[in-house]
């Protein structure tokens, strides 16, 4: 059985002080702090592009797993709308050649935000049992200070970049459980790139996040047969910290086990997730987590996955 | 159908530091303490009570509890 094994993460070291954002557009600090959720937005080198940022996660990743022989990786998927260059050649063929992947690999893209996460999880899993692969990484590269307008007070508050490497294999430490997606181009134009930057209607994006997430986390609970009360913790997309207390107040009697942690790293689109897996995967007290995705698209993706028992 | 009393309530559910039984129904919302983002979790409350959207265009209009009563009535 094919589940993850392991997370690697990187946030570049320089960020943005979002509380002198803040000033300048005449927010608060309690709007950044309560609302937002974010005191810095870390940002990449100008010279730095998505790979460069995808191959520092797959070496921490490395780092922490010597065990994986870069020779024993099938396929190696990258989540990102902000790809190297102008997206041809894909970003995930310069990964493998960065970091020196047998070029037997199987690599390639997915055009996802901040579902992608879920999305990729179980597309690189049925990829692997699909074609009798044994490895895989799932890596999660999308900067959108390539896109933002550092002067759009909608956007330029909430975003940071970052990259994380999820290795899927046998033998693994949690199990993918049920799953559901969900589409409504309907809402495309919520959240989209206009002339190179990114245009967002934010009341729409909230609206969305506030209304169909909680319904969708009913489905998946629902189809695994159990309550919300029976998942140890909520790992949901930090879109803001609005949002994320939107969503946890519609579970009045498990609010607090909804994380919120983005004050260091901002909205970090498809890493979001595995920005806060990474942090809990070895927790011992926790046996199922809920992770659920949603955004641009507008696209949702919400999952259930649980520890495999140790023997 | 929307009353004072209703807004009123949904604004008590938000998270802002408010006395809501000084709050006046002529004060602007941004007067109170709501920024646009609670502005946008009152909206999404009162659409879902009453089951009307508010389309983009009308949300600037919405600026006092009176605005938002005399909207719905």
């Amino acid at each position: 059985m094919i589940g993850i094994k392991s997370i690697g993460t990187y946030l570049p070291e320089e960020a943005l002080d979002n509380l002198e954002q803040a000033s300048k557009f005449g927010e608060t600090e309690e709007f950044i702090r309560n609302k937002i959720g974010a005191l810095y937005l870390p940002r990449k080198d100008q010279g730095e592009d998505t790979s460069d940022l995808a191959t520092n996660a797959v070496r921490n990743l490395f780092d922490k797993c010597p065990q994986l022989e870069k020779i024993d990786i099938d396929a190696l998927v990258v989540i990102t709308q902000n790809p190297d260059a102008e997206g041809l050649p894909h970003t995930s063929a310069i990964l493998q050649h960065k970091l020196k992947l047998p070029t037997t690999i199987a690599a390639f893209d997915v055009s996802l935000g901040c579902s992608g996460y879920v999305y990729g999880l179980y597309i690189l899993k049925g990829f692997l049992e699909a074609s009798a692969g044994k490895n895989g990484l799932l890596v999660t590269s999308d900067p959108y200070s390539k896109i933002v307008d550092i002067e759009d007070r909608v956007t330029s508050m909430l975003f940071g970049d970052a990259a994380t490497a999820t290795w899927l294999g046998e033998d693994p430490l949690w199990e993918l459980n049920s799953v559901r997606y969900g589409t409504d181009g309907s809402g495309a134009d919520h959240l989209k790139v206009v002339d190179n930057q990114l245009a967002m209607n934010g009341r729409q994006i909230f609206n969305f996040a506030a209304l169909q997430v909680q319904p969708h986390i009913i489905e998946v609970l629902e189809s695994e047969g159990i309550s919300p009360e029976d998942i140890d913790l909520y790992c949901l997309h930090q879109g803001s910290a609005a949002i994320v207390d939107a969503i946890a107040k519609r579970f009045r009697d498990i609010s607090d086990r909804f994380v919120k942690d983005l004050t260091n790293t901002g909205n970090t689109v498809s890493s979001s997730i595995p920005l806060l897996l990474e942090t809990v995967i070895d927790d011992k007290s926790l046996n199922r987590i809920l992770i659920s995705g949603f955004g641009v698209g507008l696209s949702m993706a919400t999952a259930i996955i649980s520890k495999i028992p140790e023997d | 159908m929307l009353t004072e009393q209703d807004v009123i309530n949904l604004i008590g559910e938000l998270d802002i530091n408010v006395d809501i039984d000084a709050i006046s129904a002529e004060a602007t919302l941004k007067s109170i303490g709501i920024d646009s983002l609670d502005v946008f979790t009152l909206l999404v409350e009162i659409e879902t009570k009453t089951g009307k959207k508010i389309p983009d265009e009308d949300v600037d209009k919405l600026d006092t509890i009176n605005a938002i009563v005399e909207y719905f009535s």
